[in-house]
């Protein structure tokens, strides 16, 4: 494995901490390693110090970024994950039947959307929820850091281990096999979109807009304190008044934000923006 | 804006100024600083209370923060001055010692717990007689503190523990266990007849490793089928194997009743169940899953250390009735790595290491496993293990690719040469790789996908392939695609080019620096450093004058090549060059000229480019005197955590005693890693 003194590590943090917001500590350290060492191999280069060097200023080092993201980031992802909290969204985001539909789309975020099975499982379920046939419309915005991810959720073309969590009609319902790889039919593409984005980048000029809804789930144990509250803080500009904030069953915000409160729908919590009007 | 409406961000950043305004070299109040840092360690959010840990460890005194650790009022004072002294490390230690005879005992207690902590061993002395202190407690922190400190000397005080209360047991068996010394092994083996210390006393002995214990512990092993104490007598037996591996020649009875009695004296049946991740329910025909494969991270771990375990007992003691669960287990790429290193130790029978049976065993994962972990003689590798490059299971097939590519078994090139072309994507890239794992000699095949004729894909593979192997098959061909059209094709073609020593091909490359494709020209500057071709230093040394892409590379190539010739004329370059040739430049410079480049870099110790000053602080402390040694002090005091640790570092390079009162407050750092290299630099010192 790569080896790394206690210095060159410290140096390799602070540029991902500050890049992407992402820490490596205690057992992910040897993940991190294994990783870079791709990308070393790849740029011909023997240590983590001169990879450090790279990245700070070699004429390449913009390019390299996004190669990095993609590297190091956690792509573990796939259709319906944790689908109990998609179910909560039609429940209650989507009023009752007998109530009057709102004039605009209902918007949701997935945050850290990697390769676009979270968004595009959101776009599944709301479908089959038939929220359409009610009066409602929806978009749902997709953005992670790293363009490679994005050109894959484009793509919307997966191999069979994003879709272990679906039996075989609902493979053959949302997707469309070629050659050992599953596309998704394209009317469950409709109303998604990508873009990149950094949540832990202060200096985002993104087409954001305002959202009913934000999905950013397990990601967030994966971030340093200051990435965290940029983030969260991101979040809470971006949703409108007693917007929901869906997290991965083990973050918190309990005692680390005041702009959020927990909420439990149907026995599962998740955060509501405190209204401050 | 309120206290409370602040972030925990906005507070920390608050704390950090006021903190920098009140040190003391900046003429501060020093009650202020401290009461800055007593409220943030009142702070609610983690994040504010670390930072005021390290920041009470910078400033505060041993004495300041031992009043903290006696007040029992305030827990949270109490626990921030416990890891603020562990974190001042040596600087604490003489204030430690006087602490440990404190009048209140609780306080003697936690000076010992931070000592252990810190693990400085030149507290051994003061704690030995403290062994059996009167008050449990404290000797229990000294027992444990012993341990970590892996101190000899505590060995028979501990031994005599051993017959003490049930709490001071533990600790002393876990102590020794840490310690490890052997004159502990007869008492701990004592103990495994103790229902409540059994288990400890195992773990100690597993680290004791004591080979003279092998039988006696194998018998516990036979005799012993409750869980977990098995599990761990296993384990401790696997490591006196794998540290004494001689001594499986003291387990004859024990192999015989393995392999020769009916059920193997159940010893078999729960290997086997180690290696399944199964246990025999004695409730029902079902097995049921072993605890060790419990879904979660830690029993995750044991169960890996358990399968190496079961493995190493299974080939120590010959028990091939277990090999094929054994290879099962070890198609797994980390178990096959960790089997196949087992196998290579020289006391092993020759039956072990030459059975070939089971790459042809009927079942695919067994036939994986014995590839992968070697289990095969080399007699096997032209028939049985050549043949399964056509097995009918994928993994077998890419397992074969691994395996004749890391034994460089040559008759199989052309079979893996046609395997690259015709095989699936996987089997592409496996067959390309073990080829690139052969000897250059043996591929002189790929000369036929190298001509004009074949495929652009093919010649691609052929140039990595050889590029891997580091060779040449055949100049000409060679030659003709280092002028492709193709930039790609060119660039790998004169990396390959290089391999050889002839002066055609030397001249090849210097050409390739006029190459129209920058990617390729810089290819050529980092061959010409790779083969040290110092006869284009002349042709580098002019490139400088171009302001280009390519100037950067030849900065580093200068360097790369020590050119002598070239120091001047970087340093002339400097004050002009981008930033990001300026590190290059300083780094060539540490290269090319030594200590004679410490009045540039003393002159650019300031630089306002971060990066650059941090070079060349790492420049000047890899290269100063004992004469530069009050410079280094000076930098010793810099904002910037890097240069602070290249000082911490160059101090203990130098080992003079005038870095000590440095040291000292280095080892106080706030930046973790700054502490620790301090401490080892102090380390060093006379």
């Amino acid at each position: 494995m790569l080896e790394c003194n206690e210095t060159d590590w410290k140096l390799i943090s602070e540029v991902i901490e500050g890049a992407f917001g992402l820490v490596f500590e205690g057992g992910r350290r040897a993940i991190l390693l294994s990783r870079l060492e791709a990308r070393l191999k790849s740029l011909r280069l023997r240590t983590v110090s001169d990879y450090y060097r790279y990245l700070r200023t070699h004429p390449d080092r913009l390019a390299e970024i996004p190669r990095l993201a993609a590297t190091i980031t956690n792509n573990e992802t796939y259709f319906f994950r944790q689908k109990d909290q998609f179910d909560l969204l039609v429940k209650y985001l989507f009023p009752r039947q007998n109530e009057p539909a709102v004039a605009r789309s209902i918007r949701i975020l997935v945050a850290a959307c990697s390769s676009g099975e979270e968004a595009y499982s959101i776009g599944i379920t709301l479908a089959n929820a038939a929220v359409a046939h009610l009066g409602y419309s929806w978009e749902i915005d997709g953005c992670d850091v790293s363009p490679i991810r994005i050109e894959m959720a484009n793509a919307a073309t997966y191999d069979v281990y994003s879709l272990r969590d679906c039996d075989e009609s609902s493979r053959q319902r949302y997707f469309v096999e070629e050659k050992g790889r599953f596309r998704l039919r394209d009317p469950y593409r409709k109303g998604v979109r990508f873009f990149e984005a950094n949540l832990a980048s202060s200096a985002t000029a993104q087409p954001w807009n305002q959202y009913d809804a934000i999905f950013c789930r397990n990601v967030l144990i994966y971030f340093s304190e200051r990435a965290f509250h940029q983030a969260i803080s991101l979040f809470s500009r971006l949703l409108l008044p007693n917007g929901y904030l869906f997290l991965g069953h083990s973050e918190s915000l309990i005692g680390r934000r005041r702009d959020f409160v927990p909420v439990y729908l149907d026995g599962t919590m998740v955060y509501r923006k405190v209204d401050s009007a | 804006m309120t206290h409370n409406e602040q972030s925990p961000q906005e507070r920390l950043e608050l704390l950090e100024r006021q903190v920098a305004v009140h040190t003391a070299q900046h003429g501060g109040d020093r009650q202020t600083l401290q009461n800055l840092i007593f409220a943030a360690l009142e702070d609610p959010v983690t994040l504010v209370r670390e930072r005021a840990i390290a920041l009470a460890a910078r400033y505060l005194e041993p004495d300041v923060l031992g009043t903290l650790v006696a007040d029992d009022a305030n827990d949270v004072f109490r626990n921030a001055a416990l890891d603020a002294l562990t974190r001042q490390g040596p600087y604490a230690v003489p204030h430690l010692k006087r602490m440990i005879h404190d009048e209140n005992p609780e306080v003697g207690m936690f000076a010992v717990h931070i000592l252990s902590r810190i693990q400085d061993s030149s507290t051994v002395p003061v704690l030995l007689p403290l062994l059996e202190h009167s008050d449990p407690n404290v000797a229990q922190a000294v027992i444990e503190t012993l341990g970590h400190l892996r101190s000899n000397e505590a060995v028979p005080g501990l031994i005599r523990l051993l017959s003490a209360d049930l709490w001071l047991q533990f600790a002393a068996i876990t102590a020794l266990g840490e310690i490890a010394d052997r004159r502990a092994a007869k008492p701990l083996l004592a103990l495994l007849s103790n229902e409540m210390l059994s288990e400890v006393a195992i773990k100690a002995l597993a680290n004791l490793a004591d080979p003279d214990l092998l039988p006696q512990l194998l018998e516990y092993l036979i005799g012993e089928d409750r869980l977990p104490l098995r599990d761990h007598l296993l384990m401790a037996v696997a490591a006196i194997i794998s540290k004494h591996p001689e001594s499986v020649a003291s387990c004859a009875a024990f192999a015989r009743r393995i392999n020769e009695s009916p059920d193997g004296d159940g010893i078999r049946a729960y290997l086997r169940s180690i290696l399944r991740g199964q246990i025999q329910s004695k409730n029902s025909d079902e097995p049921e899953m072993h605890p060790s494969h419990n879904d979660d991270r830690a029993n995750s771990r044991h169960a890996t250390d358990l399968l190496r375990a079961a493995i190493t007992l299974i080939v120590g003691t010959d028990s091939d009735a277990l090999f094929p669960d054994m290879l099962r287990c070890a198609a797994d790429s980390e178990l096959s790595a960790f089997l196949k290193e087992t196998l290579a130790r020289p006391s092993l029978s020759p039956a072990i290491r030459h059975a070939s049976t089971f790459v042809a065993h009927p079942e695919a994962a067994v036939r994986r496993g014995a590839l992968l972990s070697g289990f095969f003689a080399p007699s096997a590798l032209e028939t049985r293990v050549a043949e399964c490059l056509s097995d009918s299971d994928p993994a077998v097939r890419l397992a074969a690719c691994q395996v004749l590519g890391d034994c460089q078994f040559d008759p199989a090139v052309p079979n893996l040469i046609k395997l690259m072309q015709e095989g699936s994507s996987d089997e592409q890239t496996a067959a390309e790789e073990a080829l690139g794992r052969m000897r250059p000699e043996s591929l002189k095949p790929l000369r036929a996908l190298l001509d004009p004729d074949a495929s652009h894909d093919l010649a691609l593979q052929a140039l990595r392939i050889q590029d891997s192997a580091h060779t040449a098959v055949a100049l000409e061909p060679i030659r003709r695609l280092v002028g492709s059209p193709d930039p790609t094709v060119r660039q790998l073609a004169l990396r390959v080019l290089s391999y050889a020593s002839d002066d055609e091909s030397k001249r090849m490359v210097l050409e390739a620096l006029r190459d129209p494709d920058e990617h390729v020209r810089i290819e050529a500057v980092e061959l010409i450093v790779r083969n040290q071709m110092s006869e284009a230093i002349p042709i580098l040394l002019g490139f400088l004058a171009v302001d280009d892409g390519l100037r950067y590379y030849v900065i580093r190539a200068l360097g790369g090549l020590c050119a002598t010739d070239a120091a001047a004329s970087l340093e002339r370059l400097f004050s002009s060059a981008r930033d990001y040739e300026r590190v290059e430049i300083v780094l060539s410079l540490i290269r090319i000229s030594g200590p004679k480049a410490l009045p540039f870099l003393r002159d650019h110790a300031s630089d306002p480019d971060p990066e650059v000053k941090r070079v060349v602080i790492h420049g000047i402390a890899e290269l100063a005197g004992p004469d530069q040694l009050d410079f280094l002090l000076v930098l010793a005091e810099d904002s910037d955590w890097y240069t602070r640790n290249e000082v911490a570092w160059g101090l203990g390079r130098l080992a003079h005693p005038k870095g000590r009162a440095a040291l000292l407050e280095l080892v106080r750092d706030v930046e973790p890693v700054v502490a620790r290299t301090a401490r080892t630099a102090l380390e060093k010192l006379p």
